[in-house]
Order: structure tokens, then sequence, then C-alpha cells
């Protein structure tokens, strides 16, 4: 609970023969966390054979997957039996197949797509052809005559420029959108001249490399295309339809041999973390100490106790990995340590006081009856429509419900405290008596602020002993107290010297001095700071009630005037409570996590455990 | 009234400016510790606790603006 599970360090021996046996229940065990074996004394142990030929077929199913557009997940669960072969030969065999007929059709496409390319090329020269009056075979290699054939800005200005040349040419052009198509046929001693002339038009030359050579009419010619265009277009729609059900066909088997190969091939790879001697192997790992008496009998069970496995404690300060161990409703809550760091092994587990506080703050924010209940339901749907969102729809959730009560104690319904003259029943009003909820608030602080002092103490405790431990940590809720006896004491409230105070605060400084030295020293003025923080608290929900009403107001006003009033007040009410949800949400959210990360952990916290990840399981 | 119209100028500006304050400073931590995550993504943690830490600001002024309306408000 208030800690991450217990570890034992693993040490498994056994003869190379049994190696393969000894990895196989490894990774069905899913319960050891293999550590890489450095290269020493012992060398890093080979990948079994058959791990080319696995990646080779990884890397067939992922090619397949990809070029039919498979996609998604699929949950495997009883090996090669869930994807309907019996062995990786037959397995091999079957893509093997599928990969032919895919390639086939694939093939297929791309001579129909590029001929389809050409053939459409051909048509839009013969359309050129065409709109010139000409016919290709015009366009055919003369002994003195050279022609030209593209596109030009005017054709008049050329024709005169050209007259100024030579008038042995014959120019055919054709008014286009915002150019002119033309022809050139010019006796071939002026062709470089031509050609000047033509850049200056601003010539630019169309191709006709498909039409070269070609006899008789252009219609001819544009019906033979338009058939055989039409002929490739239906090939690929065919080939589109024949991948779609393939798509279709092997979806699953693809899905899934994906990921029984990759499990193999991890299988197959797992002597690359193994050390090996000629004839035995040595893995070392992290083992949850409730796993090992099941690790130790299963091993031993398929390799008939040729197989030995040693467990020690983790030593003081070893890098170990770590599993959170929380109660199952806590569990959600594990969300807020990765995405702020692991705690360490030896450290406390901040979760559960997540659980228990984040909701508080959050609905302490948010809360109102009405924001809560949306809240709620959004939630729900969002989870039903986007299961990807689960991890973090699982924190907020207990947050909404959170703020439907902290909303009753508030007597809060979308920024309405009563209805039709009546006010609801509550506890504290949050509009009027900002006072008491700034106390509150700072009161709730102090409270976290020394939670979190505590658990630093004993976090040291474990490392540091019981004095240094107390100057560290206990010496802050000695200042804390010294202050608030100045404070009495000053304003009389206590019949108490205010010496008695500063001596006590005196004492509690030198300790922070002696536990956290001069960083200590800098960070007494935070203290303040951290403690008035808690004032968001109030002030965040200050503001979003506030808002609330101000919404409420607006919309009663335009009400006022009519039937399109009414329906401006409707509108009014809905966008501006969407409007502040949203922002309540957001603020709510952050602002609870932060009072969580900046102000409590820092009192205690560490973390920088990299996670306990076993050999078989999957990967997040 | 005129003195009722000043107190509140006195918080607004109280909250006001000690919010400016904050964004001055927050928007520079805020855009390193953005690139920070984007080279590392654990750096998120503390790049956050780093870009909140000006937030305080808001809260003193916040509580500032609370004691002048009360202070003006039992005088």
């Amino acid at each position: 609970m208030f800690a991450p599970e217990r570890m034992m360090k693993v040490t498994v021996i056994g003869p190379q023969s049994v190696m393969d046996k000894a990895v196989k229940e490894l990774h069905r065990l899913k319960a050891v966390h293999i550590t890489d074996h450095q290269k020493g004394e012992l060398d890093i142990g080979s990948p079994f054979q058959r791990a080319d030929r696995l990646s080779e077929l990884l890397v067939t199913a992922k090619a397949i997957s990809s070029a039919i557009g498979i996609s998604g997940k699929k949950e495997l669960s009883n090996g090669f039996r869930a994807v309907g072969v019996k062995s990786l030969a037959e397995l091999g065999k079957a893509m093997e197949k599928l990969k032919i007929t895919v390639n086939g059709i694939l093939t297929g496409n791309k001579a129909a797509e590029d001929g389809l390319k050409k053939i459409s090329l051909k048509e839009y020269q013969l359309a050129c052809i065409q709109k010139l009056g000409l016919a290709p075979d015009a366009f055919s290699d003369y002994k003195s005559l050279s022609s030209f054939f593209g596109e030009v800005k005017d054709a008049k200005k050329l024709r005169e420029s050209l007259l100024a040349v030579t008038d042995k040419f014959e120019l055919f052009s054709a008014e286009e959108k915002d150019s002119y198509l033309v022809a050139l046929f010019i006796e071939s001693g002026k062709k470089s001249s031509a050609a000047d002339l033509l850049v200056s038009a601003g010539f630019s030359e169309i191709p006709l490399n498909e039409v070269k050579g070609m006899a008789g009419s252009v219609v001819v010619a544009l019906e033979a295309v338009a058939k055989r265009k039409e002929r490739l277009q239906k090939q690929i729609e065919a080939n589109s339809t024949a991948i779609a059900r393939l798509g279709a066909k092997w979806n699953d088997f693809l899905l899934l041999s994906e990921q029984l190969i990759a499990g193999e091939l991890e299988k197959a790879q797992a002597p690359l973390k193994f050390a090996v001697t000629k004839n035995a192997f040595v893995v070392h790992g992290w083992v949850p100490g409730s796993a090992l008496v099941n690790l130790e009998s299963n091993l031993g069970k398929v390799t008939s106790e040729r197989i030995f496995v040693e467990a020690e404690s983790p030593h003081h300060g070893e890098a170990v990995p770590v599993k959170l161990d929380n109660p199952k409703l806590a569990r959600p809550f594990e969300f807020f340590m990765s995405l702020y760091a692991l705690p360490k092994y030896d450290e406390i587990d901040p979760t559960l006081f997540m659980f228990i506080t984040f909701p508080l703050f959050f609905g302490l924010i948010l809360g109102d009856v009405g924001y809560g209940l949306v809240t709620f339901f959004l939630l729900l749907w969002l989870k039903e429509k986007m299961p990807g969102t689960a991890k973090l729809v699982n924190v907020v959730v207990p947050a909404a419900l959170s703020s439907i009560v902290f909303g009753f104690m508030f007597g809060e319904v979308f920024g309405f405290e009563g209805a039709f003259g009546v006010k609801f029943p509550h506890l504290i009003s949050r509009v009027v008596e900002i006072d008491k909820m700034l106390l509150i608030a700072v009161a709730i602080g102090l409270l976290h602020i020394n939670i979190g002092f505590a658990l630093g103490f004993l976090n040291e405790l474990r490392h540091k002993g019981l004095f240094k431990a107390f100057a560290a940590k206990l010496s802050w809720v000695i200042l804390q107290i010294g202050i608030a006896v100045i404070a009495l004491a000053a304003t009389g409230k206590i019949n108490a010297p205010v010496y008695f105070g500063a001596s006590i605060a005196a004492v509690a400084v030198v300790l922070i001095y002696i536990g956290e030295s001069m960083r200590g020293m800098i960070e007494i003025p935070g203290l303040l700071s951290n403690v008035l923080s808690y004032a968001r608290l109030m002030a965040v929900g200050l503001a979003s009630v506030e808002l609330a009403l101000v919404i409420n107001d607006m919309a009663k006003q335009v009400s006022h005037s009519g039937v399109a009033g009414m329906l401006a007040g409707v509108l009014i009410l809905f966008l501006g409570h969407t409007i502040n949800l949203a922002l309540g949400l957001l603020g709510g959210f952050l602002q609870s996590m932060r009072l969580h990360y900046v102000e409590f952990f820092t009192k205690f916290f560490e973390g920088g455990a990299f996670p306990f990840r076993p050999f078989g399981a999957k990967a997040d | 009234m005129v003195e009722a119209g000043l107190v509140a100028i006195g918080a607004g500006l109280a909250i006001g400016l000690s919010a400016i304050g904050a964004g001055i400073a927050e928007q520079q931590i805020g855009a390193a510790a953005v690139g920070a995550m984007a080279e590392k993504d654990e750096t998120f943690g503390k790049g956050l606790i780093l870009t909140v830490i000006p937030e305080t600001l808001v809260i003193f002024g916040l509580v500032v603006a609370i004691l002048i309306m009360k202070l003006a408000g039992s005088a």
C-alpha cells in the first residue's frame, strides 16, 4: 500500500539444454524483470537460431499489413491456435502464400496505374494536336524543316517577330484560357533564332513523346485511348476491391500473427539478456516477493528440476524496479505518479494520499451539484466513446462525485444558490462567507503540508537515522508552532511572552540548518507561500461561482423581453455554463494536481525509479 | 460612495498587477519547460513545478485584495 511491492533479486541458473524451456516458462509467467547482462567475465548469450526467421516473418507480416491497410488491435488469447495454425512453420507457409497473393495484386495494380498515367498523357497530347487541327504524323522528322510544339503567351506577337526573321514558316495557333497553343514549322536553317524568339515569347514545350510516329486520324486514336483508359480504370477498381476483400479476410490473422511473432521473437532473443558459459546460462532479475514460490516451482517443473533459483532481498540503496501496489479503488491514481515520477523502491508511495486529497481539492474548487452531475455523465460517455482516455477518466470520476457532494455542502446548482425564492440548504455559502472559506483552505493547506513533512520524516528515517530525519523534517513543524505562538502571544490570545514563541522558532531554524543546510534556509520564506498557496482552493472556486452568477444574471435580464429574449437567455445559459464548466474542470484538475506536485510532494518525495517490466508482458 | 470605488480599484490593482507580474514570469519559464519536455518527457513534473512557482504572486495579490476590502470595511 504505502510502499511499492516488495521485490526479490533472483538469479536463475541452469544448463543450456533447458534454456529454451526456461525462457518459455519465464515468458508465460510474466513475473521476472530481467536485468541485461553486461559483458564481463561471462559472455552475453546469443539468440536462438529461429530468431532470424522470426524477424523475417515479422517484417513480412508488417509489410503485408501496411500494404493492405490493416490497423487496430486484437487481444491475443491462446497462442498459435488463435491464429489458426499449429506451428511456426505452418504460420510461415500461410504468410508466404498471402504475401504472393498480395504482391500479385499490387504488381498488377502498379502496372495498371503506370499504364493509366501513360495513356492520360497520350490523351492530352492528342487533344492538343486536335485543337490545332493537325494530325500526329505532321510531327515526324523532316530534313529541311524543324518543328516546335507548346504554349506561348501571345501568338500574334510571335508571328510578327518571326516574320522579321523569315517568311518560310507555318504557325498554327489556338487560344487557350490565358495562353496560346502553338505549333511552329520553320526551315531548319532558322531553327536557333526561332528557338530564341520562342523563349522570349514565354514558350513552354509540350512533349509529344507518346504520339510520335503515329499515323491516322486523331479522332480514331482518341477513341482507342478512351477505351483503353476505361479498361485500366476498371482494372484498378477491381484491384482495390480485391485488396479490401483480402483486408477483411486476413485482418484478424495478421493482427494476431504480428503479436504472436513478436512474442516468439522476444523469447528467441531473450538469451541476449543472459550470461552464458559453455554449458550453462545465468539470468539476473527481479521478481515480486509474492510470485517467487510460484516461479521456483514452475521453473522446476518444466525443466525436471534441472534449474536453480536463488533469491535475496535487495541491498540498501540498490536500484530496484518499482511496481506500485495499491488497493483496487486507488489504482487509477497511480496515473499521477507515472505523470510525475515513480517513487523509489524505499520511498513512501503517495498514491493513496492522492486518492483521498485529489478528489477533495477538486470538489472544493468545482463544488456544484449541476456541474458535478454534468461532468460525471460526460466522463461516462467519454469512456464509452474513447477508451483511450480511460486512464484520465478514472481519475476524474471520483473528483466529479466529490464536487457533487461539495455542491450540496455549498448549496449550489449551476451557480444558483436557490430557486423560486427558496434558498437551497447549505453548510457554508462560498459567495458570502469568503473569509471563512479562506480560513478553511489555509487550514487544509497546513494539514496537507504537515502530512507531507511527516511522510518526509518517515522517508528520511530509513536513510539517515532519527536525529537527522527529525532535524530535516519535523523541525518545520516546530517552526510552524513557534510562529503560531508568536502570533497568538502578540494578539493576546494566549498568556505567554512573544520571545517564548520566538525562541521555539529559533531552535527550529537551527535544526533546519542542521538537517537541510543552506537549502533549508532558503526555503523558510517559501513555507508561507506554500501555505497561502492553498488559498487557491477558495479563490478558483469563488471565481467559478461568480462567473456562473454573472451568466445567470445576464440570462435573466435578456429573458424579460419577449420570446426572442427567452431564446437568447437559454442560449446565454447554455454557452456560458459550457465555457464555465470547461474552465472549472481545467482549473480544478490543474490546481489540485499542482497543490500535490508542488506543495505536497516537495516535502518528502524524490522519485525517479524505473518501472517493473516483467519479461513477456506487453509494453504499454 | 467614492471611497467604496477607490477601495474596489485598490483591490483590483492588487490582484491585477500581481497577475500581470506572474504572467510575465511564467511566460518565459513555461516556454523553457515545454522545450525541455519536448526533448525529454520525464521532465514534465519538474517543468510543472518550476512553471507554477510565480503563481504564488497572484495568491499574495488575492490576500492583499481581501485585506484591503476588510480593512476598508471595518474603518
